[in-house]
């Protein structure tokens, strides 16, 4: 098996990527802690609803990448995974995003034993018509629970205002009418296309051998070889936003506002992304960060309160910037936003400002491996995007403040802007009332 | 990694975890404050006050920009309840020395910005503390008042611990209510903050790779040479016998305009962290309600279908179970029946010794990885001392493993009902309007 070591002189770490023959992927990071956290991931999420394999076109209901995560946990005896890793008195757990679908646990005693189960679990579907009837109940407690938090409602809408078509504009969870469509055999056919070995990474950090890893993957994967990976069909998406603002009513003391700049250019290879995402990570650190002048500016003037974000996020298939918080006002913070963008763009960044906030990332860089799960977590967002994590602290040194500058003139266009706002109920009865 | 425990000077205790295992080093500052109704409120505002502005960093911006430049420190305020006392103070994640270019620490930069913030704020001419910030603090601490009700299960937890601890000091609200605040002057803040420094005493955590003898020197250099502490009282005892129950649980329903709805019920046990049923009480929690393969988890959501979300917590500073469950409002009766019904359960010794051993062992496991976390460290072992037990981590695991099947009985039969909250959600399924509701 291709074994291949990374190391970084920076962190004082090493991790190694061991290739299997089956097509399944393995990471092993050592680090000596009490517990060690595990986890398998399929490059499968919510926005792969739509793909093409053995030249068929499927489309599948919303929400069914979590659906699947759900009921992987049951297995064909009756017996439910969960209560196999308490026995172990390992703490399993699972989660979908957009892009991936990744089940985990962690454990300070039996590791090879709580591996093995989750090996055989992800890779061993079992689901019946009443399991599935089952789990609709609990899945739309779930859609329920999420609609009433109006920040994640907020940053939703966001994404429903920026993108037209991209399928990250909608649920992770679905909605209640599309998880009401879904089947044992729709899920079956989900599983054995995205569940594949070539498509699963095994990513595990704490104190074990690469030895130890590979010996429970030897027994416990099932014999594959590598198949193609079904190709996804992401419909084309249009540079600017779909539309400029969208908002909603909600139980809520004070509007949230979401800024979101869309990012148009996903650069095509895994370097060029990683270096502009260093790059445009550093650029909101500086508009946006707790020290700079937007957030202090409209904080002192009581426009906005400490629960403020400013970001950017990017991945092989949608990128943005975000800024969000709570203001009475959220239009005013949108005229704020684009004013103070026009001076810093005639002012250029301070160079104290610049080094101020690259040291702040890099700190955050470092103390990222302090822990078990975040190691793991991040490693498998680097390794999907097809890049090498411990390149990540010199990319951000090496980023000037020239580079920062030129995209400042360029990424923020108003065609690119949406804002999302929620606000309070008593205010929709009020708009009501001035209308009549 | 027990702590050590050191006195670097008059009414400062510093307990130690050294360790080499982490690549940031944790720093606390608390002070401990008996929760009372007409200082409780004035206590979270002062500290947010003093943390907008100093003399040396007199806007947000500059003490910000100071942090950011030591390798983005943060300095955040804590403030939350032990028992019936309050423990509010400010704590520091520092990046260790061995990753810095100069290779030296960053721990007395860190200690001299927290001393600007607790010992020299902004001051107007008359020695007020800045009324700019009085005002504009009380004005966030009543929207965080309001902002309560956006987070249902928060809101609905809240309002149940009222209704459970309404005869205790742990039944105020640390935010206060939206009139007492507003009242506030910067001259009354003032001088709740001048008192507050003649009866100072500071209790300092440290997890991290220095020595005990550096970071007291440390201390002695900076906390040292500010004046607080002269009128100091011996602090009185954390927890107070434990209340009963009442005599009839009492039986609150609020509604408010979500979907879901909460149901939250609480229970008193008849032991605290110093009791001798402690450690029985803990395996019970984690058989009811906490582990996934807990009678709650399993029953209410996975048999029933009822709920995403169903658990219990064990306050152990207080004694109380404290269960939620967050469901559609229409199946609020079945599920409170088969809550009950899972109690009942454990009151009968209607679990497999498979069970107890997975609850158990899931202790074991989380109580191993609590040396993963400074903050975890410290929450132990600090929370310890408040209460004066020397148990350590070791210790508390072994009295979990010794917890018989006739002690989760007793644990569970010693559940007396106390409150059942509930909130009620009055929204209609599917609030999908706002994707139709573009301008």
């Amino acid at each position: 098996m291709k074994t291949t070591e990374f190391k970084s002189e920076l962190l004082r770490e090493r991790y190694l990527r061991i290739d299997h023959p089956g097509g399944l992927s393995v990471y092993v990071f050592p680090k000596k802690m009490s517990g060690t956290y595990a986890l398998l991931s399929t490059a499968y999420g919510s926005i792969d609803n739509a793909f093409c394999i053995h030249g068929e076109h499927v489309e599948v209901p919303d929400g069914i990448a979590h659906f699947l995560e759900h009921k992987l946990f049951e297995n064909e005896d009756g017996s439910d995974s969960f209560g196999r890793f308490s026995a172990l008195g390992a703490d399993a757990n699972a989660y979908t995003s957009y892009q991936r679908t990744a089940y985990l646990f962690s454990c300070t005693g039996n590791f090879e034993a709580a591996l093995e189960e989750l090996i055989t679990f992800v890779t061993h579907p079992y689901f019946t018509e009443a399991s599935v009837k089952k789990e609709q109940g609990i899945i739309a407690e779930e859609i329920r629970m999420y609609e009433d938090h109006p920040w994640d409602r907020a940053q939703r809408n966001l994404l429903c205002a920026m993108y037209h078509a991209n399928p990250v504009r909608k649920n992770i969870c679905g909605s209640y009418a599309s998880i009401q469509r879904i089947t044992p055999e729709l899920l079956y056919r989900c599983h054995e296309v995205f569940y594949h070995p070539s498509n699963l990474t095994l990513v595990v950090c704490g104190d074990v051998t690469p030895e130890q890893v590979m010996a429970v993957v030897e027994r416990a994967l099932p014999p594959s070889t590598p198949a193609p990976l079904p190709e996804r069909i992401l419909p084309q998406e249009p540079p600017t936003v779909a539309k400029r603002e969208i908002r909603c009513f909600m139980q809520v003391a004070k509007p949230l506002f979401y800024i979101g700049v869309k990012d148009p250019v996903i650069p095509a290879t895994p370097a060029e992304r990683l270096r502009r995402d260093a790059a445009l990570t550093l650029l909101d650190e500086i508009l946006f960060s707790r020290s700079g002048p937007f957030y202090n500016e409209l904080f002192e003037e009581g426009l906005i309160t400490p629960a403020f974000y400013g970001g950017y996020s990017s991945t092989d298939r949608f990128a943005y910037h975000c800024i969000s918080g709570e203001a009475d006002d959220p239009h005013l913070v949108l005229e704020r936003f684009w004013s103070y963008l026009a001076r810093m763009q005639r002012e250029g960044i301070d160079p104290m400002t610049f080094e101020r906030c690259r040291r702040a990332l890099y700190a955050d860089e470092i103390c990222a491996y302090d822990s078990t799960e975040e190691i793991a977590n991040r490693l498998i967002s680097f390794v999907q995007d097809g890049s090498e994590m411990f390149s990540y602290p010199a990319l951000l040194q090496s980023i000037t403040k020239e580079e920062l500058e030129e995209y400042l003139r360029t990424v923020f266009r108003e065609e690119y802007v949406s804002l999302s706002a929620v606000y309070p109920l008593e205010q929709k009865n009020e708009e009501v009332m001035t209308n009549a | 990694m027990i702590p050590t425990v050191h006195s670097p000077m008059d009414g400062v205790t510093l307990r130690v975890c050294r360790t080499e295992k982490f690549k940031s080093n944790m720093l606390s500052v608390s002070a401990v404050l008996p929760i009372q109704k007409d200082s409780v409120y004035k206590t979270s505002l002062l500290f947010s006050v003093l943390r907008r502005g100093s003399c040396r960093y007199p806007t947000l911006a500059d003490l910000n920009a100071r942090l950011d430049y030591l390798y983005g420190t943060e300095i955040a305020i804590h403030n939350f309840y032990r028992g019936d006392s309050q423990i509010v103070g400010f704590s520091a994640e520092l990046l260790g020395p061995e990753y810095l270019p100069q290779g030296a620490s960053l721990l007395r930069d860190v200690l001299e910005v927290l001393c600007q913030i607790l010992f020299h704020p902004l001051l107007d001419g008359n020695g007020n503390l800045t009324e700019k910030y009085v005002e504009s603090e009380k004005k966030l601490q009543c929207d965080a008042i309001r902002a309560l009700k956006n987070n249902p299960r928060a809101y609905a937890t809240a309002r149940c611990r009222e209704l459970i601890y309404q005869d205790e000091p742990c039944g105020l609200s640390p935010n206060g209510r939206e009139e007492e605040v507003m009242a506030v002057t910067p001259a009354e803040l003032t001088q709740h903050w001048q008192a507050l420094l003649q009866g100072l005493s500071l209790d300092c955590f440290y997890v991290g790779n220095q020595e005990p003898a550096e970071l007291t020197r440390a201390l002695q250099d900076t906390l040292g040479r500010e004046t607080f502490g002269d009128a100091r009282q011996p602090r009185g005892p954390l927890c107070r016998a434990l209340a009963s129950p009442k005599e009839t649980p009492l039986r609150a329903e609020e509604e408010l305009p979500v979907s879901q709805g909460h149901l939250m019920m609480g229970f008193r046990t008849n032991a605290t962290l110093t009791d001798p049923g402690f450690s029985a009480c803990v395996v019970m929690n984690e058989l009811l309600g906490v582990s996934p393969i807990s009678k709650l988890f399993v029953n209410v959501r996975e048999k029933l279908s009822l709920c995403y979300s169903c658990g219990s917590s064990y306050n152990f500073y207080k004694g109380t179970v404290l269960i939620h469950c967050g469901l559609d409002p229409v199946n609020r009766d079945r599920a409170e029946a088969e809550i009950l019904s899972q109690l009942a359960a454990l009151q009968r010794g209607d679990f497999t010794a498979e069970e107890l051993a997975a609850a158990k062992s899931s202790l074991e496991n989380s109580y191993r990885q609590l040396t993963d976390s400074p903050g975890a460290m410290e929450s132990f072992y600090y929370g310890r001392a408040l209460l004066g037990s020397t148990a350590t981590i070791d210790s508390t695991r072994a009295d979990f493993a010794k917890v018989t099947r006739e002690d989760v009985i007793a644990a569970a039969c010693g559940l007396r009902a106390d409150t059942v909250y509930f909130l009620k959600g009055t929204l209609e399924e599917g609030g999908d309007e706002d994707e139709d509701d573009g301008v």
